[in-house]
């Protein structure tokens, strides 16, 4: 595989704030690349700055091995649906469609020829001379994607495109992009802050933090070997659960664990529980850890340390629990971090 | 709580008949004095506000005047209203775009500092211009006086074409634009066929704005105009007719004049009800 785009130390400040911080990432060619991150960390900035809208502030976007930091963006051949579709509201879904071919000097029987091709891709043609104030969400959406991947371009950016979407749209929508993209064979590069999104899609995921990368890895890496104890917290529907190392004898360090990484045949940890969620047979308890001193107090006595000190765990157990009952639980396997960065991980 | 509506309503219509009432009854007393023979209606002692005879002999004998009488001056306050429209078009337009990419904090004060001249006095702006004016020799020279009426003009109706353009450009989503770029179009191609299109509504209203503020504009041109029959556009000219001593011919004039204004406001205001006027304070 080839290396699709490349971008070196991109830097971009607004005013004194510097939103992307000496960024890297590669995106191979064919790859559908999904940048997650929280609201507000730079993805759509990133998205921009590739496509040429935002100017960069220092680095260098190369794609296909040339350099276009420099040009504007109707001459780089990139393609964008940015994430309030942006259709022109003075032309019909056809035009809106033609739009960037007739940019080009496309010949009209030729134009026409595409339009209806990629219309018919979409399942959109019946509504190809419909306003597109009267189109729904969904096939705007639809004819925002039919613009985009009309004109054969070199890649495509997705600034959260089915964001706008009520959820089962989203769901099939979700799914057909997916199934064009690799028919196609384009290269994609899709932002969303929605985990699903990146772990259906992606066929890896850069995670943005602080206006760098903080780790590029497929989604299952993700989530089993976080590379900071704030990729941990992040990723994932549930968030790792994070302890005191020297529960299980390692000073200074700290332990992660998914809510599933436990057996409750053993004993070495026990929690109380506060309460507990139901989702179809999979039971969740949210508990806090029992500090070992307080094991060894007679029941019935309060604890001197205070309940919201304790740390909160979320345990995926086997049966409904009441508030106040305890959990009696090991570990079958966890990540051991050091001063918030990964050092092991270990699977017992 | 139903009949407390409705009788709010009719209070508002009864407002709305006798509002306009007033504003009609100065356009029907130019009706009468147009239509009517002079001793009904200027040199009447009760002149009656029904209409009692019905003549064209003062319509025709209006439009006989000399040809650089009233006929000569309505084509040039033409010329000059044109003039002004596509002049405050052409300036008002770059003009707004470069303001809405700017921050509103900045570009609110800058449409205010626009404003200020309309907040002084037309004299003390237009005597100025007009020894200007004189200077450059472009004063009473036929051809160009049209010009000098228009630039002095412009002055007065430029900040509220600014104005108006500018809030139709802040009304668009910033990423319209950002995607012709990205669909390939250069910055020339994406103004002239999206920016311009999308808002082609508020710089209609900018333009006849324009025009009929210059169609009816008195004081810039009775002072950069000097007082010639050949020079003058159409509301100094009708000034002089009435105080030449010829009421006849001026009211039928003035009614002739009136009715572009008339259409157009009633055209324009479908338009000025909408968010133009406002839109540039959004942001």
């Amino acid at each position: 595989m080839t290396t699709k785009l490349k971008l070196q130390k991109i830097y971009k400040r607004y005013g004194s704030k510097l939103v992307l911080n000496g960024l890297d990432l590669d995106v191979e060619d064919g790859e559908f690349m999904v940048v997650l991150g929280p609201s507000g960390m730079g993805k759509s900035t990133l998205l921009r700055v590739i496509v040429g809208i935002e100017s960069l502030t220092a680095g260098k976007v190369i794609v296909d091995g040339r350099d276009v930091s420099n040009l504007p963006p109707n001459k780089r051949d990139i393609a964008m649906v940015f994430q309030n579709y942006a259709l022109y509201p003075n032309m019909t879904a056809y035009k809106n469609i033609a739009f960037p071919l007739r940019m080009s000097r496309m010949p009209a029987a030729e134009i026409n020829k595409k339009v209806n091709e990629i219309a018919e891709t979409l399942k959109i043609a019946d509504i190809l001379d419909r306003n597109i104030n009267l189109l729904s969400g969904g096939q705007k959406q639809r004819v925002a994607l039919a613009r985009s991947l009309v004109r054969n371009p070199k890649m495509f950016l997705l600034d959260e495109p089915l964001s706008n979407l009520d959820a089962r749209v989203r769901f099939s929508a979700r799914t057909e992009l997916k199934k064009l993209q690799k028919e196609l064979g384009y290269t994609f590069m899709y932002v969303t802050h929605d985990q699903q999104e990146a772990s259906t899609l992606a066929d890896r995921v850069a995670v943005l933090r602080n206006g760098q990368i903080e780790q590029l890895d497929d989604y299952e890496h993700l989530i089993n070997a976080p590379k900071s104890r704030w990729l941990g917290d992040f990723v994932g529907d549930f968030p790792m659960n994070f302890i005191d190392g020297k529960i299980i004898g390692k000073e200074d360090k700290e332990i992660g664990f998914r809510d599933s990484w436990i057996s409750e045949k053993g004993n070495d940890l026990s929690a109380t529980v506060e309460y507990c969620q139901v989702n179809e047979d999979i039971y969740r308890a949210y508990c806090k850890i029992d500090d070992e001193d307080e094991e060894e107090t007679t029941p019935g006595k309060r604890s001197v340390v205070s309940d919201d000190k304790k740390t909160s765990v979320i345990l995926r157990v086997g049966k409904r629990y009441n508030p106040g009952d305890k959990v009696h639980f090991s570990l079958t396997r966890y990540n051991v971090y050091l001063k918030g960065l990964l050092e092991t991980s270990v699977t017992e | 709580m139903q009949s407390k509506n409705k009788i709010g309503m009719i209070l508002l219509y009864i407002a709305a008949i006798i509002l306009a009432v007033v504003f009609f009854f100065p356009i029907w007393i130019l009706i009468l004095t147009s239509f009517q023979p002079s001793n009904l209606s200027v040199y009447a002692k009760y002149p009656s506000l029904i209409l009692q005879s019905f003549t064209l002999s003062n319509v025709i004998s209006s439009f006989k005047t000399p040809s650089n009488g009233l006929v000569g001056s309505l084509l040039r306050s033409l010329e000059v209203a044109f003039i002004v429209g596509f002049l405050s078009l052409g300036l008002a337009i770059p003009a707004s775009y470069g303001l809405s990419k700017i921050s509103a904090r900045i570009s609110n004060k800058i449409i205010v500092l626009l404003f200020l001249v309309n907040m002084m006095p037309g004299l003390v702006i237009a005597i100025p211009i007009a020894s200007d004016f004189i200077r450059l020799g472009i004063q009473n020279t036929s051809p160009f006086v049209v010009f000098s009426v228009a630039f002095a003009q412009e002055l007065v109706v430029l900040p509220l074409t600014v104005f108006v353009i500018l809030g139709g450009f802040r009304s668009l989503p910033k990423d319209l634009e950002n995607q012709a770029r990205v669909d390939g179009a250069n910055f020339r191609t994406a103004f002239a066929r999206l920016l311009i299109p999308l808002n082609k509504i508020a710089i209609l209203v900018a333009f006849l704005l324009a025009w009929m503020t210059s169609w009816d504009e008195f004081t810039y041109a009775v002072i950069v105009a000097p007082i010639a029959p050949s020079n003058t556009t159409f509301p100094v000219t009708l000034q002089n007719y009435v105080s030449y001593g010829y009421p006849l011919i001026s009211a039928t004039f003035a009614l002739v004049a009136s009715v572009p204004v008339i259409i157009l406001a009633v055209f324009l205001m479908k338009y000025l009800k909408g968010g133009y006027l406002s839109g540039g304070l959004i942001g």
